[in-house]
């Protein structure tokens, strides 16, 4: 009994016939399809290669790429503390003075040192606890400096909710964790 | 500079296929089952034929099966031949690559877990919108193939799967990979080296633009865009930029678009492509701003997208020895055993091809068995195809998920490899080997990312701590990358230093502070 196989081999459809029973005979079909996107691929290679020479001579990274550090990054946890401590001092005495572009640098300034409390902490050899607590302690921290933030930006020279106390005794408490961070030599 | 190219695509050729390899497999496997277990009427079922529930089920089992880009193409090959509408197969051939659980594990953890899930919605989105106005433009391109006959129960029935899986792989299937790792070739003749390291910034309007164009032709396996994504959001790189690596990187390919040529004609698939890019641009321009994560510093560059542009310089040095040395570094035991496997198939797949002419297996595989004479027992039944194919499909799936566990070790494994990187790492950059250095810090990095993953897989938890210890050291990682390329001895020295004392205190926070 002739018996027609349908497959779909590739990008063309083939047909392939075959008598069931003992020593099936087949006719042959189309079996192109892998060899011709085998070629077609190698072509193309050629092809963008040739093109491609142009880029790779004009090419490669010819600016030198860097991570910059920020000036204004202290190298510590204890350097950090105490430039945020002297910074809100600032606050209050110098920075009601500056014109506006300056508070608007300072106080950018301050936010990302309070923002760099818990990656500088993680590099040191503080434990858990304490550093859970300089985590806390510089999330209100920065909630704080940030609503200052946004009032000096409406008001370089106004009232500003600068919650002294409160930042006082978040900088006492960041205060005594520095010892945690000490790096031993 | 020829050379240098030639030897530049054949390296990310390679490196693309080894990655691809374990998907492919999946996907011929998944293959087999639709077309011999389930057969055209289960398929059509599973699926639910047309409509909005069937794109959601097509997104949501794609989601499930571990399959990349390539690997779904045998996949959509027998879901057309079951007679399922363009729509609901488009929305599963886009969405199937996108996530699965190892990737989805890797983004939780070390992505943005809120922007991945964000990223999971908009996909949805994305293959719902394009999914329903396909069905509604081109309503009748459901094209149902002839079933294939009944093979007979057992291990002809397994046997079948086989041979399905190495016809594909030397037939369309096959073709279509190969066209689809042609894109990897594409970019990286075109784009020089490191060219695309700026292209992404949050500050380039046009990045998500870029990406589109750079994302379709790439190759990108779900656990690689998935850790792009990752260093994207470390970088404070463009999150629309980002969606689109997902939707078009991880989720289309060349072949695929040739296949869709192929099946659907050059005007239904320009109209999709054209849907799919604007629906895709239109959501990541959206969401540009509401998802940018507001704690990331921005860099001004990134090495994220280094793998789609050559990997070569004009002045490199014996280009075709550094393919083998490369490649024999960069691939993992997983993808070369999948490797050999798939060429297992090949080789097969080749061999019934010639051995055609004397004898088609298939009328052999699927001529009726007399009954057995033996009485069945109770635990000697006969399973039927279609819960034997949904019970392999949920083996696939378990299987994935086991494979977290060892994918993902546990922390003092993790330590015992970190060792060694640090050790080759640290050794090259001091002694002026750059290559090596480049190459151990990468694994550094990549099992510094795996300590996270699989700490979470073990927990469920991951605390702020621990997150921020493993960030210093990846940190220090990237600027050591640099201080390497510029030959700085001193800087290399004190990072050194640091990297050491870094990754003691991350290993006791690791494994004394849980």
């Amino acid at each position: 009994m002739l018996r027609k196989h349908t497959y779909d081999h590739g990008l063309f459809r083939c047909q392939r016939h075959s008598i069931s029973g003992a020593g099936d005979a087949v006719i042959p079909s189309r079996h192109l399809p892998v060899g011709l996107a085998i070629f077609g691929m190698i072509g193309l290679w050629i092809g963008v290669c040739m093109l491609g020479c142009g880029a790779v001579s004009s090419g490669g990274v010819d600016d030198h790429l860097e991570h910059h550090l920020p000036e204004h990054k202290p190298v510590s946890f204890a350097a950090a503390v105490e430039q945020v401590r002297l910074r809100h001092e600032r606050l209050v005495t110098e920075f009601q003075t500056m014109d506006a572009a300056s508070v608007d640098r300072e106080v950018s300034e301050l936010l990302d040192i309070v923002g760099w409390l818990t990656e500088l902490a993680a590099d040191s050899p503080m434990k858990k606890p304490e550093w859970d607590e300089v985590n806390l302690s510089s999330k209100e921290l920065l909630a704080i400096d940030q609503r200052i933030a946004a009032a000096a930006k409406v008001n370089p020279r106004g009232e500003w909710p600068l919650e002294a106390n409160r930042v006082a005794g978040l900088l006492a408490l960041l205060t005594k964790m520095v010892p945690f961070a000490d790096v031993k030599p | 500079m020829f050379e240098a190219i030639v030897c530049g695509a054949v390296l990310r050729f390679f490196q693309s296929l080894f990655q691809a390899s374990p998907f492919i497999l999946v996907g011929l496997f998944v293959a087999g089952v639709f077309q011999r277990l389930f057969g055209p009427e289960h398929t059509r079922r599973m699926f639910g034929g047309r409509g909005l529930r069937a794109i959601f089920r097509a997104w949501a089992i794609g989601m499930l099966l571990p399959v990349c880009s390539l690997g779904v193409i045998p996949v959509v090959r027998q879901m057309r031949k079951a007679g399922l509408p363009g729509g609901t197969i488009l929305a599963f051939a886009l969405a199937a690559p996108l996530f699965n659980p190892l990737s989805l594990l890797y983004g939780l953890t070390l992505s943005e877990p809120f922007i991945i899930v964000a990223f999971a919605i908009c996909s949805l989105i994305v293959i719902t919108i394009v999914g329903m106005v396909w069905d509604r433009q081109f309503p009748a391109t459901e094209q149902l193939e002839p079933p294939s006959a009944v093979v007979p129960v057992g291990w002809k029935r397994l046997l079948s799967i086989v041979v399905v899986g190495a016809r594909e792989i030397v037939g369309a299937s096959g073709a279509y990979v190969l066209i689809g790792l042609s894109g990897v070739v594409l970019l990286t003749v075109l784009l020089p080296q490191g060219s695309m390291q700026r292209w992404m910034n949050a500050d380039n309007p046009a990045a998500p633009i870029l990406m589109s164009l750079v994302a379709l032709p790439a190759y990108a396996s779900p656990m690689l865009a998935m850790s792009q994504l990752g260093t994207m959001f470390q970088h404070g790189n463009s999150v629309g930029a980002a969606f689109v690596l997902l939707t078009l990187g991880a989720g289309m390919n060349l072949g695929l678009v040739a296949w869709t040529v192929r099946s659907y004609g050059w005007k239904r698939t320009g109209g999709w492509l054209g849907l799919l890019f604007g629906v895709v641009l239109l959501l990541s321009y959206g969401i540009e701003k509401p998802l940018f994560p507001s704690h990331t510093e921005m860099a001004d560059h990134t090495h994220a997208f280094d793998v789609y542009c050559c990997p070569f310089t004009k002045d490199v040095h014996a280009p075709a020895m550094q393919v083998f040395a490369r490649l024999g570094q960069d691939v993992q035991i997983h993808e070369m055993a999948s490797f050999l496997l798939l060429m297992l198939f090949v080789g097969l797949g080749i061999f019934l091809q010639w051995f055609d002419q004397y004898w088609v297996i298939e009328t052999w595989l699927e001529r009726p068995v007399a009954a057995a004479v033996a009485p069945k027992t109770r635990l000697d039944m006969v399973v039927p195809a279609p819960v034997l194919g949904g019970t392999a499909l949920i083996a696939v799936i378990v299987v994935s998920v086991v494979g977290c566990f060892a994918y993902y070790p546990s922390a003092d494994e993790v330590f015992e490899e970190i060792k060694i990187a640090k050790t080759e790492a640290l050794s090259a950059a001091m002694a002026g080997q750059h290559e090596q250095a480049i190459h151990w810090i990468a694994v550094w990095d990549e099992w510094t990312r795996k300590l996270q993953i699989g700490v979470y897989l073990r927990e469920w938890k991951l605390s702020e701590y621990h997150c921020e210890r493993a960030r210093i050291i990846l940190e220090k990682l990237e600027i050591l990358e640099h201080e390497v390329a510029d030959h700085d001895l001193d800087e290399i020295r004190k990072l050194a230093a640091e990297l050491n004392r870094a990754s003691l205190w991350m290993k006791v926070a690791y494994l004394e502070e849980r």
